[in-house]
């Protein structure tokens, strides 16, 4: 008689053995012991994690800050930072997050909080650059979508997805400096945040959506398409309301340029603080000579969307035709 | 700002702190880390702004322009009296008086 084999016949799916989630969050492997919903759950989840989220006691203060503001101060243990009744934390190495959630605090916000402002800090501790953009893939590059919340980024994204463009991020664009000197994305395929009435023009059912707050008529959406490839920026599109009504599209000159990419920082209160301003000057130069910085004008109206994203498709095809050319 | 009035050849003038520049083809864009303030300068300008690296007087300066570019003194004195009296109204250039 033989007993049968003992084996492990089942894993849930996206849980490490450490018992945490695990999700690709720009590119990084992260793992995190509460759940994440708007976040890419990893396929692989054997790989040793780039970012592991702790949940714990998070101190005070730090015994040397070296910088410090209003809630926050930077020492060689890392960035300390609170925000009450959301929570405090501890960002080191960009590779940790010690995270001591307020007791009373809506679980959305949380992961609001944790991927926004404090995965921030991850990446601007790993040197890399930090937008406040969506992008989608167009052929082999990345198109940016730029503005302050409500300027229709996400909506762009979404519009775009119904064209066939795969959406790579939502809201937070982060920009790895390669070694060839090439400024790529890293997709993190984060679900769109959408408005109702954004849901409603593109027809999806918000019975499909997970509504992120309470309170708010905004709500988290699959995309339909997610690539995770790295890609190299293929230009900025900085989206302004046309006062007159009238859809354009124009390269943004040097000055500009700079300027705008450098106020769309995704925090630039973190910029400051962490002293990447030089970081953000080299990546708005080199985007801007390597791909360009557009303003993308059109009237706020569903109606007319069609006529901006057939401006961006011809700044594609003409841009595809001067590579081959 | 009545910055030009102040300068002359004996002025000494130095780079403003602060301001991270770089070529974009022929064009030369700087930013202040400080205010966030965009310029960007043509190809002369660029090119007197790396003349600037050491603070010196505006005399001294004229003439390392005079060896390389084919101008009469004045013209070029002219030349960059406007382009100091502009980046010292954005505190880009320093002018402490002879």
């Amino acid at each position: 008689m033989s007993i049968p084999p003992a084996e492990v016949v089942g894993v849930s799916q996206g849980i490490d053995a450490t018992g945490n989630w695990r999700y690709v969050v720009s590119g990084l492997q992260v793992s995190s012991p509460m759940e994440l919903p708007s976040a890419i759950r990893a396929e692989d989840v054997s790989t040793q994690p780039d970012v592991v989220v702790v949940s714990g006691t998070v101190p005070e203060q730090l015994a040397h800050a070296v910088r410090q503001g209003p809630g926050w101060s930077i020492g060689a243990e890392g960035f300390l930072i609170a925000i009450p009744g959301v929570a405090k934390a501890l960002v080191s190495g960009g590779e940790r997050i010690l995270l001591e959630p307020d007791a009373a605090v809506d679980p959305g916000d949380l992961v609001l909080y944790l991927l926004g402002t404090l995965f921030a800090i991850v990446l601007h501790q790993r040197g890399r650059v930090v937008l406040h953009a969506s992008a989608v893939a167009v052929g082999d590059k990345a198109m940016l979508f730029c503005g302050q919340s409500g300027a229709g980024k996400s909506t762009m994204a979404a519009m775009l997805g119904k064209r066939g463009y795969a959406l790579l991020n939502d809201d937070v664009c982060n920009l790895h400096l390669g070694d060839d000197g090439v400024y790529r994305v890293y997709p993190d395929g984060r679900m769109l945040k959408l408005w109702a009435q954004s849901l409603e023009h593109l027809e999806w059912a918000e019975a499909q959506a997970i509504r992120i707050r309470k309170d708010a008529a905004k709500f988290y959406m699959a995309p339909r398409m997610v690539d995770l490839t790295p890609r190299p920026v293929g230009g900025v599109f900085i989206l302004r309301v046309a006062e007159d009504g009238v859809s354009s599209l124009a390269r943004l000159s040097n000055a500009d340029a700079l300027s705008e990419l450098t106020l769309n920082a995704y925090r630039p209160a973190l910029v400051r603080s962490m002293d990447m301003t030089q970081a953000y000057f080299h990546a708005a130069i080199g985007i801007q000579r390597s791909a360009g910085v557009f303003a993308l004008t059109r009237p706020i109206d569903f109606a007319r969307a069609d006529e901006a994203l057939d401006l961006l498709e011809a700044r594609w095809a003409k841009a595809e035709q001067d590579e081959i050319d | 700002m009545v910055v030009e009035q102040t300068l002359d050849e004996n002025s000494q003038v130095a780079r403003g702190d602060g301001w991270l520049s770089a070529w974009v083809d022929t064009e030369y864009v700087m930013m202040s880390a400080d205010t966030g303030m965009c310029i960007s300068l043509s190809e002369t300008g660029g090119r007197i702004w790396e003349l600037m690296e050491e603070p010196q007087t505006v005399a001294s300066l004229c003439d390392k322009l005079a060896a390389e570019y084919d101008a009469p003194r004045e013209v070029l004195l002219e030349d960059v009296y406007t382009f100091l009296g502009t980046l010292s109204a954005e505190e880009a250039v320093v002018v402490t008086a002879a």
